[in-house]
């Protein structure tokens, strides 16, 4: 008799598409299912997608608009490489969307990188949070990214671990229409360094002062897109290509290649 | 190449051998008997041999210990199912898996050194097709919208709204590049049933699925409001590339939209 029988056992999830990533959404390869309704991403977190209202004036490949109904996620294409055509796949938010992926990451060292076009955020309401790993209050201990200001706010980078906040705010903000690329370090001491490249420009950056990681994350933590929590909060509203977390120091040219 | 977006340049292996990237599926038809004629014609239902495509990775190495880690960041990067792109079609991807690595052997007369280090898998895509990196959305009205496709059928999910009363019948058609209606489905919303104005239907043509999502969110399986004619298959054989003409959708009424991804045999 041979030992093991059958061989060493393969993972399921050999047949589901793959990444190393910590967390990696890229809306071209989410995987949607039309009936249960949600959005797998590559790296394998199930998102669930809210907004109560219709959104208008979302448009398609060929620059048709049309309104989103009532929970019907906005898919839109637009224009990322800067040549007029309408050839990269993302999700439109307007000022009630929300998705959220339940995870249980564990606080560490890590680098991030969140890919939009602005469509308001930055001069909308002070607090419009991209993106966040926070509790479905809103609270607790976690990351996220919001506006500085009322009017003419700056994109932060907020870590907290529960009772102490440090923020990382840039000095530059982006128009409606710009392609904006944020990415982060999140290091071992719990310092931040929050970058910013626009339109393909130079980066510039700000860093936190360091904080020691809290033992966990706040519990039933979500990482949810264009919100902070299930109902409060104010949402930012954007295009979105795609968020990527991955363990360790900050590579800004791997971090950035596309599946 | 990039493995999963990462280029394997990243890791210090060169891709130096590549077959059977541009080697078109093999495909086999069923066949339908043709009334009245001798003989039989195909039939929709097909099947598709995987393709197989052998690679080789060359690495400079500085010790023994630089190669074992090496080998260990590709056999990470060759893991589970892998989404495959090429320097000549970055556009594209190919999902497929790879079999274990072989390391070439050493010729007997060779004296053994670290310097370098030559690796061979094959990449096994089990359906043959290589796929548009970037989703299609496309708008459809009442008068037909053009959907170019691939060089392959595609899937797709049409999401249908506007308010909906019950016995009304639908229909989504699909015509050829020269106007002519190939298929028509009819979905009409049973008696006692009906959508609201916020409410949408979601089918999946690949699936088969017809799936009601009410306005709190609330999905339903509603494959009974497909009640006539045929299910509509995207189909590149509608569509003249060359003349940049291409099948349509069109529907009778509400609104609608598709999401699809082009699909090609090359």
């Amino acid at each position: 008799m041979s030992f093991p029988p059958y061989g060493p056992p393969l993972s399921p999830l050999a047949l589901s598409p793959q990444t190393s990533d910590l967390f990696h959404l890229d809306f071209r390869y989410a995987t949607i299912d039309a009936d249960a309704g949600t959005i797998t991403t590559p790296s394998g977190h199930v998102g669930t997608f809210a907004r109560a209202t219709t959104l208008a004036s979302v448009s398609d490949a060929a620059g048709t608009t049309y309104t989103a109904l009532d929970g019907q996620m906005a898919w839109e294409q637009r224009d990322w490489d800067n040549d007029g055509v309408r050839e990269s796949f993302g999700w439109r938010t307007g000022s009630s969307d929300r998705l959220a992926f339940p995870c249980n990451l564990r606080p560490m060292a890590l680098a991030g990188l969140i890919e939009f076009i602005e469509t308001g955020a930055v001069i909308g309401t002070a607090g419009a949070t991209l993106l966040a790993l926070r509790a479905a209050d809103g609270s607790g201990s976690g990351f996220y990214i919001d506006t500085s200001g009322t009017a003419s706010g700056y994109y932060r980078f907020n870590y907290t671990s529960g009772g102490t906040t440090r923020t990382a705010t840039l000095g530059t903000r982006p128009v409606s229409g710009d392609r904006v690329q944020l990415y982060w370090q999140l290091a071992s001491d719990g310092a931040v360094t929050f970058y910013q490249s626009i339109n393909g420009g130079v980066a510039t950056s700000q860093t936190s002062a360091a904080l020691a990681f809290p033992a966990t994350w706040v519990a039933s933590a979500s990482l949810r897109l264009n919100s902070r929590g299930t109902s409060a909060n104010p949402l930012a509203g954007a295009w979105y290509r795609r968020v990527r977390l991955v363990a360790g120091a900050l590579n800004a040219t791997t971090i950035m290649e596309r599946r | 190449m990039w493995i999963n977006g990462r280029d394997l340049d990243d890791d210090g292996w060169t891709l130096t051998g590549l077959a059977g990237w541009m080697a078109g599926a093999s495909v086999q038809r069923g066949v339908t008997a043709l009334q009245n004629i001798g003989g039989v014609v195909p039939n929709s239902q097909y099947t598709v041999d995987q393709r197989t495509m052998p690679v080789t990775f060359e690495r400079s190495l500085t010790s023994i210990t630089d190669r074992d880690a090496a080998l260990y960041t590709l056999q990470d990067r060759l893991r589970g199912l892998l989404w495959v792109r090429f320097d000549d079609a970055p556009a594209r991807v190919v999902r497929c898996i790879a079999t274990p690595l072989v390391v070439e052997p050493m010729a007997e007369v060779t004296v053994f050194s670290v310097a370098a280090i030559r690796v061979r898998c094959t990449l096994i895509a089990y359906d043959g097709a290589s796929y548009d990196t970037e989703p299609q959305v496309r708008a459809l009205a009442t008068t037909p919208v053009e959907i170019p496709l691939g060089t392959l059928p595609s899937g797709g999910i049409v999401t249908w709204g506007g308010a909906w009363t019950a016995t009304t019948a639908r229909t989504l058609i699909l015509r050829d590049a020269g106007g002519v209606a190939r298929t028509t489905m009819t979905v009409t919303a049973p008696s006692g049933e009906s959508l609201a104005s916020t409410d949408f239907l979601e089918i999946d043509l690949l699936r088969r699925y017809v799936t009601k999502v009410t306005s709190a969110g609330v999905r339903t399986n509603e494959y009974d409001w497909y009640t006539s004619g045929d299910w509509i298959t995207l189909d590149p054989a509608y569509q003249d590339r060359a003349a940049t003409r291409y099948a349509t959708l069109e529907i009778s009424a509400g609104t609608a939209q598709i999401t699809y991804r082009k699909a090609y045999a090359l």
